[in-house]
């Protein structure tokens, strides 16, 4: 066991993978010789060469476009797209190729790719630099969605990422990539689409999922001083998600809160909810709160920022909504 | 031709017991047309204003200002003209001095205009809680917002229920522990068709998740734990059909599926009795209905699965439960069953402990 940066668990996921398979390849703006934007792929270059560790020009269309050729023609790519907010950029390929190939194809392609996208606010980035933009690609049939919180789940679903046979988004908020934590050893694995129990609780569900999960845990500690006892479930990935985990936790405590810093409008939350209300509607003994962000641009100024992001006492606030 | 009436308090909501006359607003020997105010009610939720529902003449009031009358008992009585009852032309929230000669059709307990508050308000859970329950939501008080009743208004009802009827759940304790005497026989069985789609459905989803899929053996003997087993802390012993004899096992509501699983698997043949002998048939089997094997209390027959062709139900299947009328009384009987009935159609209760 020891202890790691989230950004420092991805490098060595992204190592142990590279090391093992020398069909995976790197490549992204800033990706090889400066280690990353947040370093996340430092000493990559040095150690897998620039065969397989390349930066690229700033053309996010081309990265991926590339990733999706190199993937159907057998090679593993792995690529990072600075920002989120820039996949835009590359929906195309995304969308429209990597998504559908499996599909389009009688089944002869399968796309091994990853797209590392480093989402989320608090870094005082603006409204082009801080956005969570996963919804769009959670509605997309044919894409994985995966939002680790935690040193080690950064690592295992990493490693789960790369050696899924299909495209894999892999969405990181920035604000965790200085965060310390354990990285167990044995080295931890983790499938796609199952939920953690980051506490458990009996009066009400708060499922969260990336940076929001520590003010998940933030919150049903301020909980817990009065006696609530909230269970904190961290989706760990967003497509496929847990549902019966969601469901299993719903019929312990009759309560949900969803909290995500994504726009709460048309989130991931808003699935959650309807899925819920639905196959849950017996379970519930209140409303299904969500807490996200307001429906505006992530603010420049660093004090609107803060009253803009989702926290601890505004996650307070939904559950005690739900138990009213 | 006119008659006398009784004017009774009104019943203004669901939760509705008793009024208060606050105003007469008539005073008897006066003459009244139909839509006038007769009396003002109040609760402690609206001031009603009473209206006549057809012309005629206040006789005598049986209650004064201030007074709490229960809701039917008379208040006043009141001779309304025979006129043909003839539908209003405007809802009853329009003024009414204009229409005051229209005669309004009669009737002795005249009803105010709609109250809103009528429709309970109450949460998914807490509805499930108080039909497994067989409470009615009117006669429970929320506390939620907008008086939205919730799962604790469920529990605190139910606790109240059962202190208010001791005798009922003594009843019902003794049921549980009294010895199997069978001494006389007369037997007596109950019945009901559960719907199982949603069992299935859940079956086929754990088969997919685990090595060894549970039985629908699994799932009836943790309905009759769970139904039996209100105080989860005693075990329910059960009985499974096997060849003539029945293998036994123990279990409580607090016991998950995967352990009633284990032990059917590991039950043994002892001829002690218990609580439910089981016998489960497949095929077209409709519905089997086992005799009491000595030392048992009670006997659950269970018919194999059809394919349904009523309302959303895909399959059902039908379970009688025989019991002697010495020592169980019908309405236990009945009860239990539709606790099974409730589990085996929601089978998450089945997984939850």
């Amino acid at each position: 066991m020891s202890e790691v940066r989230f950004g420092q668990a991805i490098n060595r996921a992204l190592a142990d993978a590279m090391a093992a398979d020398e069909n995976i390849v790197i490549f992204g703006e800033d990706v090889a010789a400066p280690g990353g934007p947040f370093g996340v792929t430092r000493g990559l270059l040095d150690r897998f060469g620039a065969e397989r560790v390349r930066d690229t020009p700033i053309s996010e269309a081309a990265i991926v476009g590339a990733a999706v050729g190199a993937a159907m023609s057998g090679l593993k790519p792995i690529v990072e797209i600075m920002f989120m907010d820039f996949v835009t950029l590359s929906m195309d390929a995304l969308v429209n190729q990597a998504a559908k190939a499996r599909f389009m194809f009688g089944g002869q392609y399968a796309l091994p790719m990853v797209v590392r996208l480093p989402h989320g606010g608090g870094i005082n980035a603006g409204p082009q630099h801080s956005q969570c933009l996963e919804a769009w690609l959670t509605h997309v049939p044919g894409l994985k969605v995966a939002c680790p919180a935690t040193v080690s789940d950064a690592y295992a679903l990493t490693r789960a990422a790369i050696a899924d046979p299909d495209p894999v988004i892999l969405v990181e908020n920035k604000s965790l990539y200085a965060v310390k934590g354990a990285l167990p050893e044995p080295l931890p694995s983790v499938a796609i689409g199952t939920a953690d129990i980051a506490r458990p609780g009996r009066d009400a569900t708060i499922v969260t999922y990336g940076a929001m999960r520590g003010m998940a845990l933030a919150a049903a500690d301020m909980l817990a001083k009065d006696g609530v006892e909230t269970e904190v479930i961290d989706l760990r990935s967003l497509q496929p998600w847990d549902e019966s985990a969601v469901l299993a936790s719903l019929a312990r405590t009759h309560r949900l809160v969803i909290a995500h810093e994504a726009v709460e409008a048309f989130g991931v939350g808003a699935e959650i909810a309807a899925r819920m209300a639905d196959v849950g509607f017996d379970e519930l003994d209140g409303p299904i709160v969500r807490v996200g962000a307001p429906f505006m641009p992530v603010p420049f100024a660093k004090e609107l920022e803060a009253r803009y992001r989702p926290d601890a006492a505004r996650i307070v606030e939904g559950v005690r909504r739900t138990l009213a | 031709m006119d008659h006398v009436a009784d004017l009774l308090m009104p019943k203004l909501g669901l939760t509705m017991t008793e009024g208060t006359v606050a105003r007469w607003l008539a005073a008897p020997g006066q003459r009244f047309a139909a839509g006038d105010i007769i009396v003002v009610v109040e609760t402690d939720k609206i001031a009603n204003d009473v209206e006549a529902p057809a012309a005629g003449e206040l006789m005598r009031l049986l209650s004064a200002e201030g007074d709490v009358v229960p809701v039917g008992q008379p208040i006043a009585q009141w001779k309304l003209d025979d006129a043909a009852p003839v539908a209003r032309p405007a809802p009853a929230s329009t003024p009414r001095a204009e229409e005051s000669a229209v005669p309004r059709p009669r009737s002795d307990m005249p009803k105010p205009s709609p109250d809103p508050t009528d429709r309970i308000i109450a949460t998914p859970y807490a509805r499930r809680l108080a039909r497994e329950a067989s409470l009615e939501l009117a006669d429970i008080t929320g506390s939620g917002p907008r008086g939205r009743i919730k799962c604790a208004d469920v529990l605190r009802a139910k606790e109240e229920r059962s202190s208010g009827r001791q005798i009922a759940t003594t009843v019902t304790a003794v049921q549980r522990v009294a010895p199997a005497t069978a001494s006389t026989t007369a037997h007596s069985f109950a019945t009901v068709d559960v719907d199982v789609s949603a069992l299935r459905a859940l079956g086929a989803r754990l088969a997919a998740t685990r090595d060894r899929p549970f039985e629908r053996r699994a799932y009836i003997a943790m309905a009759c734990i769970k139904a039996l087993g209100d105080d989860a802390a005693a075990p329910v012993r059960l009985g499974l059909s096997n060849g003539g004899a029945f293998a036994t096992m123990e279990g409580t509501a607090r016991d998950t599926l995967s352990a009633i699983t284990a032990r059917l698997a590991q039950a043994s043949m002892d001829t002690a009795g218990g609580d439910i002998a089981i016998v489960v048939v497949d095929g077209r089997a409709r519905q089997v209905v086992p005799t009491i094997p000595t030392g048992w209390r009670m006997a659950l027959g269970v018919g194999g699965v059809r394919a349904s062709r009523t309302g959303d139900a895909t399959h059902e299947m039908t379970l009688a439960l025989a019991y002697d009328t010495a020592d169980v009384d019908h309405s236990f009987a009945a009860q239990l069953l539709d606790r099974m009935a409730a589990l085996l159609e929601e089978p998450l209760h089945l997984l939850a402990v």
